[in-house]
């Protein structure tokens, strides 16, 4: 991305604040650019298009040249402000990028523990079964004998066959040259690592002497803006460890549609991708061992769930053509490999296996949350509403399933607001009323000074708007109800100011404006409507369903009554509504520990029937009709109507 | 009411093999319920689904055909009770009336006369489809004579109406080739010997009785008898009887399933005032008529029956749509920006509404992306640098604005590069929704 | 089965809603106008109670009638320049309201001020004493600004004020509150507009129960299959208990008729179309009548053949007794 029109180029230093990080590059580079080549993340949703406003930097010395722009005020210009993807370099510059801007590498290590609690209901009665795709065996080989001169490797058969391992095996030539060398050392006692592939399995390692504890397993949900990873013990089906970060692949586009042009529009924009990606695994195994101090080499396998455009970039498949008519992908339902071919740091010759797609736009996620939560083995029909930058709903029971995809847009991820954020350190996550000082109560993410509302701030927020007529169902704010803290903000536009500068120490005003109010009311509404049409589709009403579920990026914190009362979710009764948390993950770990499981994660992707939604003509009607707090047709939320009135 | 998709997909293999073509069974299931597809197309389906399916899955109204020689035309085989559940789909026969007792000069001059009224709105033709040739003389030959006049000088469908089954027979004998819809008035006179008319000549026949319970009992009578192709007339009404009858006739046949009335209705409309008539006819049209015989001659009042059955069938599952091109908003002069988004009628009076309602003249450019949003336009790659490029050149918008500078959509700010590429147009990044474009212009936009 | 079974049992009816007020009311009109009424889909008066006759009032200006069709200018003459005449004029071609649109309020149209338009409005209810309908001219800063005084101008009249719409309500239901005015809430073809409006104006205090619904009207051929399926869905989830839809339904018919190339162009442009005189009354009034089967409760006019012919109609669609 280095400016052509001048011929010789200049280089200059640029450092970074607060890592310090300093890199060299030629004039006309973005900061953005140098940044990503010091190795500092600046939040980008965009991937560098200028519109997202989100890369702000503040030039602290240095020259760069830099283009008005919509997304900063004068006075954030005056302080020397600019966007990191627009402004270049044009001479050695000290950039520090604010603690907005800044993507925190860690998320809040709650949600793993959330997570951990939330599967221990679906993955209890498996406990006694463990069938694990990989499994370590420890044996101890007859010696060969003149009596019976069976090759090594028969004996090693016939002695699996005694463990009910009767699957015909497959193994590489570099094992079977070393089992002449393990079977005759340690008195015969062998640990054979076996690994499910479909009808066959693989003696993947054979070693003398007994290691076959610890057996170890990494599950990994791999979203669009977060990664969380599971490290499991095999033996026990028990998490060991989990952690979590954001993706990295952010810095190259905030959804999947951008991702994919940048595969497209840049020449080597794929191997980008899956090296972000890769990289992110990578330092999440390393984190997960360091927590329990174990080596690497005990992990035989890691099993992945994610969108199919993304479980591409994993595997460094290209996903143009998803996104192009007829809209098909490269595989959906990748074999496993070997993980050290991904660039995965596990056992040398562990495996990766990802759970199957359903089609380009139903992913490895949807058919994880669908085993996670059982659902094809209910007889009444339940729902699974998955809340992303693509909200995705599922309805189905044991005789049938099906699927619709909405893009609901990122709003609710701190994405497309003012003063939006991801649930990181900083982040207000909950706001709980408004107090008789005239201010809200609310708590942030690491109880640190408030810098922005993440997306279940935002469903408290609007809620509380509203009970405080502040905005109508319309979402528009009143302006003319004398409420101090609705005023006009830079542009005319009206905005709401959520907590006042100096407020428990926040370094600035944070606002809700009215746009944001119309991407969130969007966001609510596509998801809404998808549930909405999806269900109209089949005859079938909300009350036909015995539950819904609500698994996503905020499910662990989101106040289901607010939720309800903006109408971002159906209105059924409270016993019905239940959070499942991250099935992604849980559906991951439930394949790791079980190959029925994982055979039945692919049964559920082919049976599995999709709604193509935007060319619905019903869709436009539900949504518009959606647009609305909590609903155009109120009748659909008699408990909001019970409450107004 | 047909099947739904899961009811139908009871009845199916489930066994997801794919050899219909399609990914699941319901995905199949889903496809027959609405017509896309049909049970054939499943190999595996066991006889007991077909039986099962096959009753269940016939259609509540059944379709009824007539003429020839490239003017066939079709009725009836309606599915719900109000377009907005899915659409019309056979639009109603527009017909006129003529008597058989008229001088054959007459009536191959009004013959003539309704065979050429036509016309032309919104890119479709309108025309006369059917002449009913009434039996008003009571002789038989002659009836057979006028219905050759006619059917010499009117090409399209014929209708021939008479009491007598005898004219009936020698009239439908004389155009038989032409497949005339016989039209048995007072059939309950003789229904037998009608019946036999129709069968004979097997030819498609309206059977008019007062009321909903005689022409339901007529109906079995006729089916008993071996008559599929029936048409139903309750005869000389008032129109709020009319009206009435035909709702209550397409309410039984599609939701309660009464198999007795499951035809389409013919209603005349033959008040002597013809703008009467000319009312009377277009609620016939609105209210499922199949066929409208009005007693009209004059081309105003027909294009009223035109218009009002263009309108009602048209199919409102298309997305709304603008005409892609450029759009003048606000009396532009040069110098107005001049905005991209789809022709997506939504899309694009999103953004008319915001320019217009803050009365800032602008040129929309709505590119043609067969009725998309802007992003899944994009995706679907039908908003292009290219498209964009090629709709500005047809517009001949750089003539209009006398500028080169156009302002895209913020969601599809990728396309800059494209657009300029293509079009050799500046390309200014907008808001992303339309509801900033007011700020924006006022703050971005100085020519 | 017998007909009978084809009845379907509605669970409300469609709200009626009187205007004007008589001296016996506080106001000065001979008369009021009572609409709506429905228990049953348009017409089918063997499952239930048609309702009140559908109205029609008769549309004037206060100022810009000189721009109307020729059609048109050569019923009402000099007419057209005397907003008080003019509704005297209308009253004569059996108006049962009149419709009173201040175009004179738009700025192209000189941006009258509040004061002129609240003396034409009383100008209007002196020269005749049917029913006033008021109309904004549909901008909105100078709707909020003439509307309140027209509606103090015309207080105790029960006059039907109009139009809110959901970017701009709060002022004229306000005044109207006040006033004691009925509302014309008007949506741009959308269902869900028309009842979201339907909820704000609740929600600041205005009773559903006062509300006229203007789901915007399309003339035959342009748009009229829209309209009037929108039309449909809102009686039938009117009828269905929905009470953001009980409303009755405006029409706003002469408007859009006569902008329709079918009512204004010659015949030498469109040959074999009949006599442009004869298509255009016949364009006002089929688009009239074709609504009336949609649930069109009260239809806003211009020329006094279309008039005649739907007046008719109606009196035929209503002779019929319930079977």
């Amino acid at each position: 991305m280095i400016t052509s029109e001048s011929g010789t180029k200049t280089k200059y230093m640029v450092e970074f604040l607060p890592a310090g990080l300093k890199v060299e590059v030629p004039g006309g580079t973005t900061v953005l650019d140098a940044a990503r080549i010091a190795g500092v993340v600046i939040d980008s949703l965009c991937g560098g298009d200028g519109v997202c406003g989100k890369c702000r930097v503040i030039v602290r010395h240095g020259i760069v040249r830099a283009a008005a722009t919509q997304s900063l005020t004068r006075e954030e210009i005056r302080q020397g402000y600019v966007l990191a993807c627009e402004a270049r370099i044009d001479g050695n510059v000290l950039i520090d990028v604010p603690t907005a801007s800044q993507v925190r590498g860690k998320v809040r290590d709650a949600d793993a523990v959330d997570i951990r609690v939330r599967e221990s209901g679906l993955l209890e009665r498996q406990r006694n079964e463990l069938d694990p795709l990989v499994k370590k065996h420890c044996l101890r080989m007859e010696p060969a004998r003149l009596e019976n001169p069976q090759s090594d490797l028969n004996r090693l058969y016939h002695e699996l066959a005694k463990l009910n391992c009767r699957e015909e095996s497959q193994l590489g030539l570099s094992v079977l040259r070393r089992l002449p060398g393990v079977v005759r050392n340690a008195s015969g006692v062998v640990t054979v690592t076996s690994a499910h592939r479909g009808a066959l399995t693989e003696i993947t390692d054979i070693v003398s002497g007994d290691s076959s504890n610890p057996n170890l397993a990494v599950a990994v949900d791999i979203g669009t803006t977060s990664v969380v990873a599971h490290l499991i013990d095999v033996a026990t089906g028990q998490s060991l460890s989990s952690a979590a970060k954001y993706n990295s692949q952010a810095v190259y586009g905030g959804d999947v549609l951008r991702r994919i042009m940048y595969c497209i529009e840049q020449p080597d924009g794929l191997t980008q991708l899956h090296t972000a990606v890769i990289e992110d695994i990578n330092t999440l195994i390393r984190e997960l061992l360091d927590k329990v101090q174990l080596s690497e080499n005990y992990i035989t396998f890691v099993v992945a769930a994610g969108n199919t455009t993304i479980m591409h970039t994993v595997m460094g498949m290209n996903p143009e053509w998803i996104r192009r008519e007829p809209y098909v992908g490269v595989s959906y339902q990748p074999p496993p490999f070997r993980a050290a071919e991904l660039g995965i740091m596990i056992h040398p010759r562990g495996l990766f296996y990802s759970l199957p797609c359903v089609s380009s736009f139903i992913g490895a996620d949807i058919t994880a949350g669908v085993l996670a939560t059982g659902m094809t083995q209910s007889d009444e029909p339940r729902m699974l509403i998955d809340i992303g930058t693509n909200g995705e709903i599922v309805i189905g029971n044991k005789d049938w399933m099906v699927c619709a995809s909405a893009s609901a847009g990122p709003a609710f991820e701190g994405a497309e607001t003012r003063d939006g954020m991801r649930a990181t350190c900083g982040a207000i996550d909950h706001i709980r009323g408004w107090s008789s000082g005239q201010r809200f109560s609310f708590s942030t993410v690491g109880n640190e000074s408030p810098c922005g509302l993440c997306g279940t701030a935002y469903v408290d927020l609007l809620a509380q708007l509203l009970r405080l007529q502040v905005m109508d169902k319309t979402g528009r704010l009143n302006t003319g109800n004398g409420i101090a803290r609705l005023r006009k903000g830079a542009e005319g536009e009206p905005e709401f100011v959520v907590v006042k500068r100096g407020e428990r120490g926040a370094s600035r005003d944070l606002v809700i404006t009215q746009s944001d109010i119309a991407n969130l009311m969007r966001a609510k509404a596509a998801v809404y409507a998808a549930s909405k049409i999806l269900l109209t589709s089949l005859g079938l009403t909300m009350s036909d369903l015995s539950e819904i579920m609500v698994a996503g990026a905020f499910g662990n914190f989101l106040d289901l009554e607010n939720a309800v009362f903006i109408g971002l979710l159906p209105d059924v009764p409270g016993e019905k509504l239940r959070f499942v948390g991250n099935t992604s993950l849980v559906g991951a770990k439930m394949a790791a520990l079980d190959r029925q499981r994982y055979q039945e994660a692919r049964r559920i992707a082919n049976s599995m029937t999709y709604f193509e939604l935007s060319t619905d003509p019903r869709f436009m009607e539900a949504f518009t009709s959606a647009c609305f707090f909590p609903h155009t047709n109120i009748e659909e939320f008699p408990s909001v109507m019970a409450k107004v009135s | 009411m047909a099947l739904s998709g899961l009811e139908i997909y009871k009845h199916l293999p489930k066994s997801n093999c794919k050899e219909c073509g399609v990914a699941t069974c319901l995905a199949f299931a889903m496809k027959v319920a609405s017509g896309q597809a049909s049970l054939e197309g499943c190999p595996r389906l066991d006889e007991k689904g077909k039986t099962a399916l096959g009753e269940a899955g016939a259609p509540p109204q059944s379709l009824i055909s007539f003429g020839a020689n490239g003017y066939g035309f079709e009725i009836g085989q309606e599915t719900v009770l109000y377009r907005h559940e899915d659409k019309f789909y056979h639009p109603t026969a527009i017909s006129v009336c003529i008597n058989d007792s008229l001088d054959n000069a007459i009536l191959e001059q009004r013959c003539k006369e309704l065979s050429a009224i036509a016309f032309d709105r919104m890119g479709k033709t309108s025309v006369v489809d059917m002449l009913a040739l009434v039996n008003a003389s009571k002789d038989t030959a002659r009836f057979a004579e006028a219905a050759r006049l006619a059917a010499a000088s009117f090409p399209r469908s014929l209708a021939l109406l008479s009491p007598d089954p005898t004219a009936l027979r020698a009239a439908g004998e004389a155009v038989a080739a032409r497949r005339p819809l016989l039209w048995a008035l007072c059939t309950g006179s003789n229904p037998e010997a009608f019946f036999k008319v129709a069968e004979d000549l097997r030819l498609p026949l309206c059977i008019e009785a007062p009321g909903f319970e005689a022409l339901a009992g007529l109906a079995d009578q006729a089916r008993v008898s071996g008559l599929k192709d029936l048409v139903l007339s309750p005869g000389p009404v008032s129109s709020q009887e009319g009206c009435a009858f035909l709702t209550q006739s397409r309410r039984a046949a599609i939701t309660k399933k009464f198999r007795s009335l499951g035809y389409p209705v013919a209603m005349m409309a033959m008040d002597e005032d013809p703008l009467r008539a000319t009312v009377d006819a277009c609620w016939y049209i609105l209210k499922y008529a199949g066929i409208v015989v009005a007693n009209l001659t004059r081309p105003e009042h027909i294009l009223a029956l035109a218009a009002t059955r263009q309108d009602i069938y048209t199919n409102p599952q298309i997305p709304v749509q603008v005409p892609a091109g450029l759009h003048e908003v606000g009396d532009p002069g040069p110098d107005a920006p001049v905005l991209v988004t789809t022709n997506f009628a939504l899309s694009y009076y999103s953004v008319e509404s915001e320019i217009s309602s803050a009365r800032i003249p602008a040129y929309i450019l709505a590119v043609d992306t067969e009725g998309t949003s802007v992003l899944t336009a994009w995706a679907a790659e039908k908003l292009t640098g290219a498209t964009t490029a090629e709709a500005l050149a047809k517009a001949r918008a750089a003539e209009k604005a006398g500028h080169k500078k156009v302002i895209i959509p913020g969601l599809v700010s990728v396309l800059s590069g494209s657009i300029k590429e293509e079009s050799g147009w500046d390309v200014i990044v907008g808001p992303r929704e339309a509801s900033g474009l007011v700020s924006f212009l006022k703050a971005n936009w100085r020519s | 089965m017998k007909a009978q079974d084809t009845a379907t049992k509605w669970a409300a009816a469609i709200n009626e809603v009187r205007i004007g007020a008589t001296p016996a009311d506080g106001g000065t009109r001979r008369n009021t106008v009572t609409i709506g009424g429905a228990q049953c889909v348009p017409w089918l008066a063997y499952e239930g109670k048609t309702g009140n006759r559908p109205a029609i009032a008769v549309e004037i200006w206060d100022r810009g009638g000189e721009t109307w069709p020729g059609a048109l200018l050569e019923q009402y003459g000099d007419c057209v320049k005397d907003p008080a005449a003019w509704a005297k004029k209308a009253a004569e071609f059996g108006a049962d309201l009149i419709c009173l649109k201040l175009m004179g309020a738009h700025p192209a149209m000189g941006g009258i001020s509040a004061r002129e338009a609240a003396d034409t409005v009383k100008s209007v209810l002196a020269a005749v004493d049917l029913p006033l309908i008021v109309w904004g001219c549909d901008v909105n800063e100078r709707d909020n600004e003439v509307l309140p005084k027209c509606s103090e101008a015309a207080k105790g009249e029960n006059c039907l004020f109009g139009t809110i719409k959901e970017k701009n309500y709060r002022t004229l239901v306000a005044s109207c509150l006040a006033d004691g005015h009925k509302l014309l809430a008007e949506s741009p073809l959308d269902i869900n507009i028309a009842k979201q409006l339907n909820v704000l104006a609740h929600d600041v205090g205005y009773p559903l129960e006062q509300l006229v619904i203007f789901p915007t009207t399309a003339a035959l051929g342009y748009g009229f299959e829209y309209v009037y399926s929108i039309m449909e869905r809102s009686r039938l989830a009117g009828l269905g208990g929905d009470p953001l839809l009980r409303q009755p339904t405006l029409c706003d018919v002469g408007l859009q008729a006569w902008r329709a190339k079918e009512a204004i162009t010659a015949e030498d442009a469109l040959p074999g179309f009949g006599p442009v005189g004869a298509r255009g009354p016949l364009w006002e009034a089929i688009t009239a009548t074709n609504y009336l089967q949609a649930g069109a409760d009260l239809l806003v006019m211009r020329h006094p053949g279309s008039i005649r012919l739907v007046k008719e109609s109606i009196d035929r669609l209503c002779s019929v007794p319930a079977a």
